[in-house]
């Protein structure tokens, strides 16, 4: 239907239902364009639909102190600690999920028990409000692109006990690592949901400790130098582990400690604990990302429970000690057997972990303007 | 292309709001005036007969980006800076990692950057220094980095946001080129820890608004350097814009707390602010100063 463009002259009449001829043809004409009708590169950005429906940042800038004594390392899937655990958000209850927190208000902050997870939150650094609905045909989903600022890790205790006890083994390395976390309401529909978190353990990232594999092992005093294919600690007294080497101790240590590190070795007394590393992550997350994971009941997600909306978001944090006696020979000294890490859920001593940077930043896509078929981000 | 609603007005003389309602109402939900057509037609509008591919959209309408990375060792040493981390005119861009975007609506920028500093070491024998916190407090520094974010009004570069998501470093070491001097007894004590490469892969969005096809908004987005006593060395950068198209609301949180303390752990070493090497610092400095001032640049670009 054309519309009347006839201009409207002078003293002309013009009625109610002479506007809404007008505004109907209009209307008409807009609604019965065909493909055709639109050229090629005619949609400019004026009319074109935004592609994000949603956004939230969150930057924390403060100090976050993690400690941890007691709560284990829950290990790698399949090549935990004790080799015997399988403890991820995709396992079954009764093997220790390590994110599970039921309760709909509380934050992770703190984990409800040792046997259910070794991951703290971060607190403060959740993003709130959150509202991402997850359609089942994964025809949109958010983009979640995270950081933490680890400035140092380091252990806390004294390090006399463990160097006399471990002395012989191989040096100590510890990791520190993060997880995304998301609060999920999901249901059958979105008339009966509970609500759950979930990690989503592709997003694990860790840090290590500013220490070295090569270790010096002295019995007092200044040190000797490891011969070839030896193993040890430098037995250098405490000191100020905060600094670069020991402070309080006389020249005799402190050149000691130099020497050492210099040489690769690490010593506990030297072991700075700045380590200045960043753990970032950048994933997609859409409705089949969910699917699988283990909620409180021992049950999974599954299509069924095809409502799911995020609610919130936050960065969990997890310690591992690593060392490697089970590869040195029964002597303790010796070539280990195996050169890579070992990441063990024995926690010899308190370590501890200043992050001074969180950020989360999730960008929500409107649906229907993801690819369902083809390229999908992970 | 349906446009639902029908225009109708009661009888009589529509008045001054029904008029106005027909051209202009946006709400929530389903959308019922011609304002449907300023960029709220959405799926519910579409005929299943019409097909409108990416080929009837203009390019760069619904989002685009852009890119600067560069290689190479630049090394910043620390007479391009003066002592003060307080004013931030002090910071150097660093080349390669700085992008510069126009904007022509209302949209997200995404700002996402890795770079990667390889040497933050002092050549003067037992010299160790603090380490910026997040709000880089007016101590004596190492080399670290922070995001700068400017926006060109009116033919001047506005700094919008200043490191925003707080510093982040490279921890210092030492290698004295003169050891054994002064009595020290070890070339150890005066190699410590001089190569400690750190990767730094960051993220921040911005939301702008305002911009149009007549009013385009120019933002420049980089990493600034600062290093007040050591020789700090950049490798590997990039710094990539996305800008989207977002006709949402402002929901942006950042909390920001009083500066760090540095008090646990510690580094220790000499003190820097006494003695004659601070004296001598302090001289070369003011010497630089002035002209530091001056010769700062503004993202400089390289997009290879």
């Amino acid at each position: 239907m054309a519309i009347d463009w006839t201009p409207i002259e002078e003293g002309d009449s013009f009625t109610r239902t002479d506007l809404e001829d007008r505004l109907n043809s209009i209307r008409s004409h807009i609604s019965g364009l065909q493909t055709q009708d639109i050229e090629d590169r005619s949609l400019g950005v004026e009319v074109v639909p935004s592609s994000v429906k949603s956004y939230s940042q969150k930057i924390v800038k403060s100090i976050l102190r993690l400690s941890n004594s007691s709560y284990k390392w829950p290990g790698f899937p399949g090549r935990s600690g004790d080799g015997t655990t399988f403890i991820w958000a995709q396992d079954p209850q009764d093997s220790r999920l390590p994110i599970y927190w039921h309760d709909e208000e509380a934050e992770p902050n703190t984990v409800d028990g040792e046997a259910r997870s070794a991951w703290h939150g971060g607190s403060g650094a959740h993003t709130e409000g959150l509202s991402l609905e997850l359609p089942s045909d994964n025809s949109a989903g958010f983009l979640v692109m995270g950081e933490s600022n680890v400035r140092a890790l380091w252990h806390h205790d004294y390090p006399e006990g463990f160097v006399n006890l471990h002395h012989s083994k191989m040096s100590p390395y510890f990791l520190l690592f993060s997880m995304l976390a998301v609060k999920v309401e999901h249901g059958v529909d979105s008339s009966s949901t509970r609500t759950d978190w979930f990690a989503l353990r592709r997003t694990m990232r860790w840090v290590d400790s500013d220490t070295s594999w090569n270790t010096k092992y002295g019995t007092g005093g200044t040190s000797a130098e490891l011969g070839p294919g030896e193993t040890g600690f430098s037995r250098i007294y405490r000191g100020n582990f905060g600094g670069y080497w020991p402070t309080s101790t006389g020249s005799a240590y402190i050149d000691d400690a130099a020497e050492a590190v210099a040489h690769g070795a690490n010593v506990w007394g030297c072991q700075t604990p700045w380590i200045e590393k960043n753990m970032a992550f950048r994933t997609f997350v859409s409705f089949d990302d969910l699917t699988g994971l283990y909620y409180e009941t021992g049950s999974a997600l599954t299509e069924a429970r095809a409502y799911r909306k995020v609610k919130k978001a936050t960065i969990l944090y997890c310690f591992a000690n690593c060392d490697g006696p089970t590869f040195l020979p029964a002597s303790g000294l010796g070539v280990p057997t195996n050169s890579s890490f070992y990441t063990s859920t024995h926690m010899h001593t308190t370590l501890q972990a200043r992050i001074d940077t969180r950020l989360l930043n999730i960008i929500e896509f409107n649906k229907g303007k993801l690819a369902t078929s083809g390229f999908h981000y992970r | 292309m349906a446009i639902p609603h029908l225009f109708e007005f009661s009888p009589g003389t529509p008045s001054a709001q029904d008029l106005n309602d027909a051209f202009y109402e946006p709400k929530m939900g389903e959308q019922t005036s011609f304002e449907v057509l300023n960029g709220r037609l959405g799926s519910t509008n579409l005929d299943s007969s019409l097909s409108i591919t990416d080929r009837k959209i203009q390019p760069n309408c619904v989002s685009y980006a852009r890119m600067a990375g560069l290689t190479g060792n630049l090394t910043y040493a620390d007479c391009l800076f003066t002592d003060s981390t307080k004013n931030w005119e002090d910071f150097l861009d660093v080349p390669g990692c700085a992008v510069t975007v126009p904007v022509r609506m209302n949209s997200l920028l995404i700002f996402s950057w890795q770079i990667g500093g390889a040497v933050n070491t002092g050549y003067t024998y037992g010299e160790t220094f603090s380490m910026p916190t997040n709000d880089l407090p007016p101590s004596s520094l190492g080399g670290c980095l922070a995001l700068k974010i400017s926006r060109l009004d009116d033919g001047v570069w506005n700094d919008v946001a200043i490191n925003p998501v707080g510093s982040r470093a490279v921890p210092p070491g030492s290698h004295d080129i003169a050891w054994g001097v002064g009595g020290h007894r070890w070339p150890s004590l005066v190699v410590r820890r001089p190569h400690r490469d750190r990767f730094w892969q960051g993220s921040y969005i911005y939301h702008s608004t305002g911009g149009s096809r007549e009013n385009v908004k120019w933002y420049s987005a980089r990493i600034v350097c600062h290093n007040q006593w050591n020789s700090f060395r950049i490798r590997s950068r990039n710094m990539k814009a996305i800008v989207m198209k977002y006709e949402g609301v402002e929901n942006s949180t950042t909390i920001t707390t009083t500066p760090s303390d540095n008090t646990q752990p510690a580094p220790i070493g000499d003190n820097p602010t006494s003695g004659r090497r601070r004296r001598e610092r302090l001289s070369r400095i003011s010497k630089n100063e002035d002209r530091n001032r001056y010769t700062r640049t503004l993202a400089s670009d390289v997009i290879l």
